[in-house]
Parts: structure tokens; C-alpha cells; sequence
């Protein structure tokens, strides 16, 4: 049996970060996005601590990319979400699914 | 018109950032500000920037520089019991004598850099501070250092001690000045002292970073 683990609120919106922006998925493409989406401005650190920590968890992988003069010279480090990285939110989405139907049913006999 | 971001920050960055993230950190960071160049004027740009430094340090300071808080806490931590003990003794006043201290710290900063050399002096320090070391040779080098400026501060502290003892021994005529003389005759070797346990403590954390190095480095 597979050890399950679920993923707190932001990990989950860096992993679908990651997902959607597919091979170009970096520090400041990732913080565009989540402010675009959910209007969330994310520090650079808070962001990269979260990065750091599922690297470390083996939920997403990490490859340095290419140096741009934009970047002062600097390369990119691009990310991409693992298999076990998709199973992990996968089951987090299913428990939280899950939980929300319960909370759905409660919130129409109320506003009944 | 070439706009940078704020150096001051991007060297905190560099301090605080695990090697790894310095890279891609400060590119996110620089890309972002020069970005941002279209919207914003440069103060602001320049707040943004100190803005995420310093979220980022917050992130992770207690990470990559644990060592460090441990060290200046300890050395906080010894400076307010050493005031408290002071100020219950009568006062701190009667422990500060500017000419006392002179005659013990740079004699003994001057001899040690003279044994050792300015870059190894700049380096213990720097290892002391960063928690990091390249080679043995460099940690042998600052143990040097350290070792020298404490000892050196203990000879001197203790030999203008007996300097003292011996001109008021030597020029007594009024008992009464007695107690004041001998006071600041010791200071010396008080100042000796604070600097020989602060050099202590530095050995100390400079052997602990030494041990993680292998006997090839």
C-alpha cells in the first residue's frame, strides 16, 4: 500500500501552476500566474521555499534553463511535476471532493 | 538609461540564499523588475525589490544562516549577562575606561595581524560569520588568527595590569585614590579577558565547521 499524503493548500497551487504552464513553469512565470488566476501575491522566497520543499518530497523536479540578459545574466530554473507529484494532488482533490459534498448537503438544508 | 536593482539587496540575497537558489532567485527577481520598468517608477521598483529580499531572508534565514543566530544569540546572551553583572557591581561606569581598552585591543589586533596576515584575518572572520569553509589549510589559517588575538589580548591585558600595580605602588602617597587606581589598573585584564572568551567561542565554531571537511581539502 502506497504511503498517501496530501498536500496543503498553497503546495497544491504550485503544482497546478506547474501543470498548466508545462515546460515553462520558472519562479516569476509561476508568481504571474497565481496572480493572474487566484490574485495571489506570492513573495519570491514564500514561493521557492514551496518549490524547495516539494523538490525535496519528490513531487516536482527541477533543471536549470538557459541565461537571458533580461535575467542580468542569470538562468532560469525550470520545474515540472513528478508522477508521484500528480498522485499526491490527485488524492488531495479527491479528499477534498469528498469533503465538500458533505459541506454542500449541510449548506442547503441550512439555507432551507 | 541602464536601471539596477538595489546591490545592497541582491548581496543579502546572496548571503541568505541556499548556493543552488542564488541563481535562479535573483534572475526571477531581476526579470521582474526590469518588467516591472514599463509601470513603475525606480523608487518603487527599488521597494518592490527590497520588499521581496527581505520577505525572502525571512523565508530563509533560519535555514541557511541557523548557525549564525545561534552564534550572535550566544554572544548577545554573554554581552547581557556581562551588563547585568556589571551594572549590579556598582554600576556600568566603573567598567568603562576608553584608555584602558586602547591599550589592549589594537595592540593586539596590530600583533596579530602582523603574525598572521590581513587576508587570513579578513577570512576568520568571514568563516566565523558564513559558517563556511573551503579547505583544512583555511581553517588551521582563522584557528591561527583567533588563537593569536586572544592570547595576545591575555599577555597584554595582564602585563599593563602589573604596569599599573607597579606605578602605583611605585607613586602611593594618598590611600585614599588607592581603590580608583587599582579599579582601572584591572580593566585591562577585564577587556583582556572579554576578548579572549569572544576568540574562544569563534575557535570553537571554526573547529565545528572544520569537522565537516574532509582531511583531503
Amino acid at each position: 500500500m502506497t504511503k498517501s499524503r496530501f498536500l496543503g493548500e498553497f503546495e497544491q497551487y504550485v503544482i497546478l501552476a506547474v501543470l498548466r504552464l508545462d515546460q515553462q513553469a520558472y519562479g516569476s512565470s509561476i508568481r504571474q500566474l497565481l496572480h493572474d488566476v487566484i490574485h495571489r501575491d506570492v513573495s519570491i522566497g514564500a514561493l521557492y521555499t514551496t518549490l524547495s520543499r516539494l523538490e525535496e518530497k519528490g513531487l516536482v523536479e527541477s533543471k536549470m534553463g538557459e541565461a537571458t540578459a533580461q535575467r542580468g545574466g542569470r538562468a532560469k530554473k525550470f520545474f515540472v511535476v513528478t508522477g508521484a507529484g500528480k498522485q499526491a494532488l490527485q488524492q488531495s482533490r479527491q479528499a477534498l471532493d469528498a469533503m465538500w459534498r458533505d459541506v454542500k448537503l449541510a449548506f442547503i438544508e441550512v439555507a432551507r | 538609461m541602464n536601471q539596477h536593482s538595489p546591490k545592497s539587496a541582491r548581496l543579502l540575497l546572496e548571503f541568505i540564499l541556499p548556493e543552488h537558489l542564488i541563481e535562479p532567485v535573483l534572475g526571477d527577481l531581476e526579470e521582474e523588475f526590469n518588467h516591472r520598468a514599463t509601470s513603475q517608477t525606480l523608487l518603487k521598483r527599488q521597494l518592490w525589490y527590497w520588499r521581496q529580499a527581505l520577505t525572502t531572508t525571512f523565508h530563509f534565514i533560519s535555514h541557511t544562516q541557523k548557525a549564525l543566530i545561534m552564534f550572535l544569540i550566544s554572544v548577545v546572551f554573554f554581552g547581557s549577562l556581562t551588563f547585568l553583572a556589571m551594572y549590579l557591581g556598582g554600576g556600568v561606569g566603573a567598567f568603562m575606561d576608553l584608555p584602558s581598552f586602547i591599550i589592549t585591543l589594537p595592540p593586539a589586533l596590530l600583533f596579530t595581524l602582523a603574525v598572521t596576515s590581513k587576508a587570513s584575518f579578513g577570512q576568520a572572520f568571514n568563516i566565523v560569520l558564513s559558517g563556511h569553509a573551503d579547505s583544512l589549510k583555511q581553517v588551521r589559517t582563522s584557528l591561527m588568527v583567533f588563537s593569536v588575538l586572544g592570547n595576545t589580548s591575555l599577555w597584554i591585558g595582564a602585563l599593563m595590569t602589573v604596569v599599573g600595580w607597579i606605578a602605583i605602588g611605585s607613586q602611593l602617597t594618598d590611600i585614599e585614590v588607592f581603590g580608583r587606581a587599582f579599579a582601572i589598573s584591572i580593566l585591562t585584564m577585564f577587556y583582556a579577558l572579554v576578548i579572549k572568551l569572544i576568540c574562544y567561542v569563534a575557535c570553537q565554531r571554526i573547529t565545528y565547521i572544520g569537522e565537516s571537511l574532509s582531511p583531503a581539502e
